[in-house]
């Protein structure tokens, strides 16, 4: 049994009598709450499009969840070598013990599985994710993309020759909001000249997972430990640490805001606060050169959550912050420069309105304030949709339009192999305790 | 803890709730690192480890929380006593992977009468100015575990609360429970009070809304000392175990102080409940009691229920 269950009442189930009886608690009873039911093809009309998820732990089940609203997705084949994680998958996807696998390759065997969602440990990216599109299926793989840079080389080739759709799992990528962001930076450059980045996620707490009770029921003998196969991110064999795991969502948005990727980096980091055998960093801070002069500084703290997780683009007109919301929405913020010229924000907004009905602006002039250090005039929402789909749905729309009409991807080998080598190349200045140049011919496939 | 913690929540919008939901589950996990009596680094072993030879700094929200705990201490006359964790432990109950109904050999009568001797709020210094936690005497071990789980399942309400949910159900292993507003259909959240001796039998239904309803008994975690029972609660003031088997339900505003009373009504039986209810019109309690023939039957303490 898993440890947390979230069980979401819909308005429906709250008015069925018999909804509510399953969720009264009677102690020893123990009701055991279904999860959504995945829609199947008649349901829903959509093109079926079969998928298989490979190491469904923590970040894959949530992945599953998402993937399986998306019209005609359905996971037909469930695999991991954890046994919790292979039961809460089998319930999630509700398939049979017939079509739950410890062995990725018995699942990759199955001819109608025409797609996989690969979220097993960083690690094993590559390798499974190669061994998925050499068996003709369709990929999505959770970020970041590679343990190395030759690894993520290897998966864009793969996907280039096999011609399956391979994309990362950096959602904001998908995000309207960031999106849109994108294009008040770059098309009605609301920031002038951007000129420095700073970016962070930063939390208060020790990254430690608690360790769900089961069996392990196949692996090598370094995934046989639970420690290892459940916190395998707090330690260098297995993980890239804090820039890998929350510094790459937002370098991947740098990435693509500045049209360009970093030329050199230098950082510290150490494991200066949760001394409990990690030997992953608790803390880095990272300064990136970018061409042009551009600089940016990231910090990922697990000792204080100040500020949370943003990024702000910081250029001589103003500043724009762009954050996910306490609800997942997204969220955006401007301040102008007091030097800069106003802008005409009711006719502008009117505009957005017209070319995309999709995305609004709303500005609340109430929070228009004198700040210090500029001026504060407007505080934008960023629609997180018409419909209200956040960047990991429509992360799966789009993976699926990719599979099934050829639409671009969204974000695709290369996008997560720019991010990859900025990632990596990070850790590498932190241990070498130096700058590191990062040679153009890195980040060409 | 490590025990089930699960969260029931509707709202016009499911995607917002769910992701309120995800994060208040971090929270959970941030939390029980924190109060762990297991995990060498969590904030309860570094103090218990440390606070009798130097004030140890103590995080805001533990600190708030023992100034807390230590009111209810003394307003149930000790019968609940988070500084008497070597109690527990010199009876055997901190090993990890301890069976139920395990035989284990009872400890020496001068061992436990020394603990009693130099436990309690007394030996130790919370330093408001400081935030500092000191212990006087090296007996004393902070042990949370009669009050973690509702501690934790009333932050973790808190903060769906702050995230603009207004309707929820939490629970952290069954016996620590929060309901925010109520489903639209009912007067509240049907809470079943089980039977302690006969399983899947209920003894009545809660209709709980905007409280939290916390359970204590001796009928689930024991061991055999010499062939007697002894349930996991303890009288701090005597060190002896809690004899019988029967639980306590306690309906109360925090979930906190709900845990807290319903291990001091279970020490303390049911007239002294009775006294403290009168006194504090918030606080009921449920107890499950065998009548003589060994059936289970509910006695209601405190004023409205139903």
């Amino acid at each position: 049994m898993e440890r947390f269950r979230i069980n979401a009442l819909s308005r429906r189930e709250f008015l069925q009598e018999s909804a509510l009886a399953a969720a009264a608690l009677g102690f020893g009873a123990g009701w055991a709450g279904a999860d959504e039911k995945p829609q199947t093809a008649a349901e829903t009309k959509a093109e079926p499009l079969r998928i298989g998820i490979i190491g469904p732990g923590s970040q894959g089940q949530f992945d599953l969840r998402k993937a399986i609203r998306v019209p005609g997705v359905q996971c037909v084949a469930v695999c991991d070598i954890f046994e919790p994680n292979l039961n809460a998958a089998k319930r999630i996807a509700q398939v049979h013990d017939d079509s739950a696998y410890s062995d990725y390759r018995r699942l990759l065997d199955r001819k109608d599985v025409q797609a996989v969602l690969v979220t097993v440990p960083l690690p094993l990216h590559a390798h499974i994710a190669i061994d998925a599109l050499e068996a003709g299926k369709h990929v999505f793989c959770e970020k970041l993309m590679a343990y190395t840079v030759e690894d993520a080389k290897k998966m864009a080739r793969t996907a280039k020759r096999t011609g399956k759709v391979l994309q990362i799992g950096h959602q904001r990528a998908s995000s309207v909001g960031y999106n849109h962001a994108y294009e008040l930076l770059n098309s009605k450059k609301v920031c002038g000249r951007i000129t420095h980045v700073r970016a962070q996620w930063n939390r208060n707490g020790s990254w430690r997972r608690s360790i769900p009770k089961g069996q392990i029921l196949a692996g090598l003998d370094y995934w046989r430990d639970p420690e290892h196969l459940v916190n395998w991110r707090l330690y260098k064999r297995t993980s890239q640490g804090l820039m890998a795991e929350l510094g790459s969502h937002q370098i991947q948005v740098v990435n693509w805001f500045l049209n360009a990727a970093p030329s050199a980096v230098m950082g510290v980091g150490g494991v200066d606060y949760w001394k409990d055998g990690r030997d992953v960093w608790d803390n880095v801070q990272v300064i990136y050169e970018y061409p042009n002069g551009v600089k940016v500084t990231y910090q990922s703290l697990t000792t204080n959550q100040f500020d949370g997780f943003q990024e702000q683009f910081m250029g001589d007109k103003g500043t724009l912050i762009t954050t996910v919301g306490d609800h997942g929405e997204d969220k955006g913020l401007l301040y102008r420069e007091p030097k800069a010229e106003t802008l005409d924000w009711a006719q502008y907004t009117e505009k957005e309105k017209d070319a995309n009905g999709k995305v609004g602006i709303i500005l609340n002039a109430s929070a228009t304030k004198k700040l210090k250090t500029g001026a504060r005039i407007g505080e934008t929402t960023l629609a997180t949709s018409a419909d209200g789909k956040d960047a990991y749905d429509l992360q799966f729309y789009n993976w699926a339009a990719s599979i099934r009409e050829g639409k671009p991807i969204y974000c695709d080998a290369e996008v997560g192999l720019r991010t990859a080598v900025a990632i990596l190349k990070a850790n590498e200045a932190i241990v070498r305790q130096t700058r590191v140049v990062i040679p153009e011919e890195l980040y060409t496939i | 803890m490590g025990s089930l913690f699960e969260i029931y929540a509707g709202g016009d919008d499911l995607e917002a709730v769910e992701h309120a939901a995800y994060d208040a589950l971090d929270r959970v996990g941030w939390l029980e690192q924190q109060l762990s009596h297991f995990l060498p680094e969590s904030d309860v072993s570094q103090i218990n480890a440390r606070a009798y030879q130097e004030p140890v700094p103590v995080a805001p929200n533990l600190f708030a929380l023992l100034v807390r705990l230590r009111r209810l201490s003394l307003e149930t006359e000790g019968a609940f006593d988070p500084t008497a964790g070597k109690l527990v432990r010199t009876w055997g109950f901190f090993r990890r992977g301890l069976l139920r109904g395990e035989r284990v050999t009872p400890p020496q009568p001068e061992r436990i009468a020394a603990i009693v001797q130099q436990i309690g709020w007394r030996y130790v210094q919370l330093d408001e100015a400081q935030q500092t936690i000191r212990f006087l005497t090296p007996e004393i071990e902070l042990h949370l575990g009669a009050v973690g789980k509702g501690f934790i399942v009333a932050c973790a309400a808190d903060f769906l609360r702050s995230a603009g949910i207004s309707c929820a159900l939490l629970h952290s292993g069954y016996s620590s429970i929060v309901a925010l507003g109520k489903p639209p259909s009912s007067a509240g959240w049907p809470i079943g009070i089980p039977d302690p001796q006969e399983e899947g039998r209920q003894l009545a239904v809660v209709q709980l809304r905007d409280a939290a309803l916390s359970t204590s008994g001796s009928a689930e975690q024991f061991i055999l000392a010499e062939g007697t029972r002894v349930g996991h609660l303890f009288d701090p003031r005597t060190g002896q175990p809690v004899g019988g088997e029967y639980s306590v339900s306690v309906l109360s505003p925090d979930a906190a102080e709900g845990d807290a009373l319903s291990t001091a009504f279970a020490v303390q039986g049911v007239e002294w409940a009775r006294a403290y209810c009168q006194a504090h019109p918030g606080v009921k309690a449920l107890f499950a009691l065998p009548d003589p023939q060994g059936t289970y039957c509910l006695t209601r303490i405190g004023t409205d229920w139903d």
